[in-house]
């Protein structure tokens, strides 16, 4: 059976049955929820949401995550308009002119322009996925372990790249997330390393256990040492009549909306480049085309189309190498990756031949989840906006309970707890240090990609690592992984002369 | 890069050092058989410690540059600085309340376990003067027992029963 067919029997199944149906709804809501709530990222809305799957379907457990992850990246929206702070990382450039919007009156106009926008941005970038996605498996299809190896090195150059203004850090940092991999047995001949006598290190760190603490236990560290927490004002929202624009003055900027919608998901296919940089190279793209530059920043309706479409297409282009090659395009993707294999969900080439039902399945949840999120964030604005008064420390206690239980459910090991405390607090000091959590994440995911696949590339080629110059696709990639890397170096090398000279 | 900065970076990376050499070393104890693959267990662990050694090092000694150039009394100050001691004392309660609760948590069970370690994370959280003990009891010893039902039987998952276990097993 064709792809497309799959597909819509998917939708037809997801439409037909009422336990995805609910699921799909609540999640997304809970997701736009804790998008929105300043502080709270995406990640750590897909790692509160894993534990409430553990005994669920596959199915339905990917109903959930991907409900969640889409209204996430969409919530962010509602407080960069309302209260000037971005929700998510990738809703920061939405503040640049949906807040003025809202301070000159118009954050109701703002707030459903920026709805439906988000909207068209995730669906675009769904189509595209639908269509990309099968060809990049079809070619991988012939991709050997060198290929693998070289995908894998590829993606922590770039994200080392672009994680920082310390390339030495970044590298370091994603070194780390490798050394935290190699506990547990070795891929390839099963020897034990690193478990120092605990049995319960014998399948490696636990991954939910360590996601839990690197992305919660730094927030909450913060939290506890600064005790900032001051109660946050709501700016007042008039009321808002359908999504503030009229159907022809919104198609009349068809040109700004395909534009970054291609932008983010371009972005968001490249790995370690997140919605964030995707929503700033969509927005500065728009200005400098634009006849009016000097309005953006001022409450430029253009400025937040571009803004909010970007960030939501950016889903579907990280979703491209995840399932089609089954590396993963942003610490996000790493995240649903790695709720997706507990669920017995291998992403990857095969998959589309193997677990096709599964994939289209995943598209389809996609597409429906992300009307679930229009219709539930219109009709739910005000309850969001009520709920950004609480305090953010009642929240993050609350986080932390379902953290413990995120922790030690995934496996039932009480030591896995201990890794979740443990895990999070090296995760904030070195966070402190300049090191992030983003390239330790993609480190840790990688590093099994990486291994593994060299160990097979090696054997198949008795040792010899110059192999990999008979291989063109592999060698393409890791010259691009040496450019990115010298040219990061070289930039970062020229800042830091710059700063001597100012200083 | 900050005097400040530089002090934290250089402890933090020596201990990063540190910590990557006995990274290295501990693959001399691996059981391997190299009979088994021509590429060893060990391989990559000695490169990833190599690197994460020699990064490390590049840093510290970065940032030691840094703290050797700063003026002496800036040095003197942040030496004697105290500004910092409350939130790290905070912290290390954090740590130690958290700790705690994993050590008690399987003795103890989820509902035992979580209204006391809420309770702590919520005045950790807060200034004292502003600390509003009432709603706190009642988060604390409500919303776990909300939480444990809502995982039992709404998605079939039993949470840790610990002492609790002859009152909860008629559930």
């Amino acid at each position: 059976m064709g792809g497309m067919n799959i597909f819509f029997e998917s939708i037809g199944t997801l439409l037909t049955t009422p336990t995805y149906l609910v699921m799909m709804a609540a999640f997304t809501a809970l997701g736009i929820l804790f998008g929105a709530l300043p502080g709270i990222s995406v990640n750590m809305a897909l790692i509160l949401a894993l534990p409430l799957t553990y005994s669920m379907d596959t199915e339905t457990a990917m109903c959930v995550l991907l409900a969640c992850y889409i209204g996430a990246m969409s919530g962010g929206l509602i407080s960069a308009i309302m209260l000037n702070i971005p929700g998510t990382g990738s809703s920061i450039t939405t503040t640049f002119d949906g807040n003025p919007m809202a301070r000159q009156g118009r954050g109701g106009e703002a707030m459903g322009i920026g709805i439906l926008t988000s909207f068209v941005g995730g669906t675009l970038s769904f189509i595209l996925l639908l269509f990309v996605a099968p060809l990049i498996a079809k070619v991988a299809l012939r991709f050997g372990p060198w290929e693998y190896f070289a995908i894998g090195v590829f993606s922590i150059t770039m994200i080392v790249s672009v994680s920082g203004d310390s390339v030495v850090k970044g590298v370091l940092a994603s070194l780390i997330g490798m050394a935290f991999a190699m506990t547990g047995a070795d891929p390839v001949n099963g020897v034990s390393r690193y478990n120092f006598g605990f049995h319960a290190l014998d399948g490696g760190i636990p991954t939910t256990a360590l996601m839990c603490g690197m992305f919660a236990i730094p927030e909450m560290l913060k939290l506890v040492m600064n005790l900032d927490d001051t109660s946050i004002e709501v700016r007042q929202m008039e009321p808002l009549r359908g999504f503030g624009i009229s159907l022809g003055d919104y198609l009349r900027r068809w040109k700004t909306i395909l534009r970054a919608a291609l932008i983010g998901t371009y972005v968001g296919i490249l790995p370690g480049v997140g919605g964030s940089s995707a929503s700033l190279l969509a927005y500065l793209t728009e200005k400098n085309r634009s006849k009016h530059p000097e309005t953006f920043g001022q409450g430029e309706v253009d400025g937040l189309i571009a803004s909010e479409t970007s960030n939501n297409a950016c889903v579907g282009g990280a979703m491209i190498p995840m399932l089609a090659l089954g590396v993963p395009g942003s610490s996000t993707a790493a995240i649903v990756l790695s709720a997706l294999t507990l669920h017995g969900v291998q992403c990857g080439p095969l998959a589309f031949s193997q677990d096709a039902d599964i994939i289209y399945l995943i598209f389809a949840i996609m597409f429906v989840a992300n009307f679930f999120m229009i219709a539930i964030e219109r009709v739910m604005l005000n309850g969001y906006l009520r709920v950004l008064t609480l305090p953010r420390r009642i929240i993050m206690v609350m986080i932390m309970m379902v953290c413990f239980v995120g922790a030690f459910s995934a496996r039932n090991n009480y030591t896995d707890v201990f890794v979740f405390i443990l895990g999070g607090t090296a995760g904030f000091f070195l966070q402190k240090i300049g090191i992030g959590r983003a390239p330790i994440v993609m480190g840790y995911i990688l590093s099994g990609i990486i291994e593994s696949n060299l160990a097979r590339a090696l054997s198949i080629s008795r040792g010899s690592f110059w192999a990999i110059s008979s291989r063109p696709i592999a060698m393409a990639f890791i010259v691009l992984a040496v450019f990115s890397l010298v040219s990061s170096l070289y930039k970062s090398q020229k800042r830091a002369r710059a700063q001597k000279t100012a200083s | 890069m900050k005097v400040q900065e530089a002090k934290a970076n250089m402890l933090a990376e020596g201990i990063i050092a540190v910590l990557a050499a006995g990274f290295y070393w501990e693959t001399y104890h691996f059981a391997e058989d190299s009979s088994l693959n021509s590429f060893g267990a060990a391989f990559i662990p000695r490169l990833v410690g190599a690197l994460v050694f020699i990064f490390a090092l590049t840093l510290f000694f970065q940032a030691r540059r840094v703290w050797k150039n700063a003026p002496d009394e800036e040095r003197a100050k942040l030496a004697a600085g105290k500004s910092s001691k409350g939130a790290l004392t905070r912290a290390f309660l954090f740590i130690a309340l958290m700790l705690l609760a994993a050590s008690l948590y399987e003795y103890l069970g989820f509902m035992l376990t979580m209204p006391w370690l809420m309770f702590g994370l919520f005045c950790l959280a807060e200034k004292p003067e502003k600390r509003r003990y009432g709603l706190y009891l009642i988060l604390s010893a409500v919303s776990p027992v909300i939480v444990f039902f809502v995982f039992y039987y709404c998605f079939s998952l039993l949470l840790p029963v610990g002492v609790l276990k002859p009152i909860l097993t008629y559930l």
